[in-house]
């Protein structure tokens, strides 16, 4: 799989004290993913399309894909910078 | 047994929907986007390779997966095959959603699904609707045939009502071959070609409108003819200009138009509180006069719609995406709630 840049918000930004306050008493309502119109890709798609070949690596690679997942770990893909 | 699944925000433009045709085997009652047999307007070959061309480059390999939607894009296996294989070329997954209308065996669906080895994801849809055009059994072995083939799958229903009898019959039978996990519900509502089975529709209708974020507005969709809808919604059945029409990939790059939504207000907003939160600042500047008196229970898409619909809400709204706080609230609260810095990145101080 190509590697990809890395993109997220990491410590640049920062955000302002009023809002902050009023984000950590917000509650927000998901619902499990849209139904109609197409897919969203998610771990467990991730996952299977690794298992899905005859490549003991893959499924190695997937065991610890799900160890991550369970242990609370986030997956990051990062690419070459521009340094 | 599995542990229960965790549902979590769908990060922004990792996945893509190409509309490859709205050709369909079937003309189902409820369909939003009036496919059906006497449609024929599909995406050229020439232009999905090119879109996918310029879909992978973007940002750098940003977006994962390519979702392939219509109509059926089975349609077409010959455009299906080309544009699944340049996808994966280019290194992207592809998704596709699909009727199930070519299972017409055990053994020929899993011929059928072999042969389009790049599919690396289905959602098979199936309801009562669809059931009057694709008999069951069909379906039943394109999922067989999912299934054998070892490809992740959903099985998406429609309903009108998650109450209804007949709803909870199909599930049941569906299960038995998936198990509940595999299903995915959603709430049909006059939009559409559903517009005039209204009064057949079995929706129940509430005082206000549900309280869930958007999660479809996650993902660009692409159309034949290049426009570019910030959702595979309802909201492409408007005529009129409004928020999530996002472009034109015929006029405009689509790394123009990518980029451009990270800077879409309206979307955002939507993304992150749903349009249960833009009622709210309607109706306290003064709009409740002009805002629904029912909601279709548990829809997140007919309460988008239905604002989308009004021309004074929409001309409130556009006011509303220039509001510096809005604004600064909506950048700063998909840094916190979805870890998105990307209205930041690219809108610089006019969002902080």
């Amino acid at each position: 799989m190509k590697r990809k840049t890395a993109r997220g918000p990491a410590a640049s930004f920062k955000i302002p004290a009023d809002l902050l306050k009023a984000f950590k008493g917000e509650v927000r309502v998901l619902r499990r993913g849209p139904a109609a119109g197409y897919i969203i890709f998610d771990w467990k798609m991730y996952n299977q399309i690794l298992v899905n070949g005859s490549q003991e690596d893959r499924v190695t690679l997937s065991k610890g894909l799900k160890e991550l997942e369970a242990s609370g770990g986030q997956l990051v893909v990062v690419g070459p910078t521009d340094e | 047994m599995d542990t229960p699944e965790e549902i979590r925000d769908p990060p922004y433009l990792r996945n893509v929907g190409l509309l490859l045709t709205f050709h369909c085997q079937a003309r189902c009652a409820h369909c939003i986007i009036r496919a059906g047999p006497d449609r024929h307007e599909e995406m050229s070959a020439q232009e999905a390779r090119d879109w996918i061309r310029q879909i992978a480059a973007y940002r750098n390999h940003y977006v994962i997966v390519v979702s392939l939607t219509g109509g059926e894009p089975f349609s077409n296996i010959g455009l299906l095959r080309e544009v699944m294989e340049f996808a994966r070329e280019s290194n992207l997954y592809v998704s596709t959603v699909t009727n199930g209308f070519w299972g017409i065996s055990r053994r020929k669906a899993k011929e059928l699904l072999k042969s389009l080895p790049g599919i690396c994801f289905l959602a098979i849809s199936t309801d009562l609707y669809h059931q009057k055009h694709v008999p069951f059994e069909r379906v039943m072995n394109a999922i067989w045939a999912t299934q054998e083939c070892g490809i992740p799958y959903y099985v998406m229903v429609v309903t009108g009502n998650s109450s209804d009898d007949e709803f909870a019959l199909l599930t049941s039978e569906i299960a038995k071959l998936t198990g509940p996990e595999r299903i995915r519900t959603s709430i049909t509502f006059p939009v559409g070609r559903a517009s005039a089975i209204a009064s057949g529709l079995k929706f129940d209708l509430v005082d206000q409108p549900p309280r869930e974020s958007c999660q479809a507005a996650s993902s660009p969709c692409i159309f034949p003819d290049g426009r570019v809808y910030g959702c595979i919604g309802p909201l492409i059945d408007l005529q009129h200009r409004h928020p999530l029409a996002l472009g034109d990939a015929r006029r405009s790059s689509l790394s123009e138009i990518f980029d451009k939504s990270e800077t879409n207000v309206l979307l955002h907003a939507l993304r992150l509180w749903g349009p249960a939160r833009l009622v709210s600042i309607l109706q306290e500047s003064g709009l409740s006069h002009q805002l629904p008196k029912k909601y279709a229970a548990g829809s997140v898409c007919n309460a988008c719609y239905c604002l989308l619909t009004n021309p004074a809400v929409r001309e409130r709204l556009s006011q509303l995406e220039q509001d510096p706080q809005f604004r600064r609230k909506v950048a700063y609260g998909r840094l916190y709630h979805l870890r998105e810095a990307g209205m930041l990145e690219v809108g610089g101080d006019d969002f902080r």
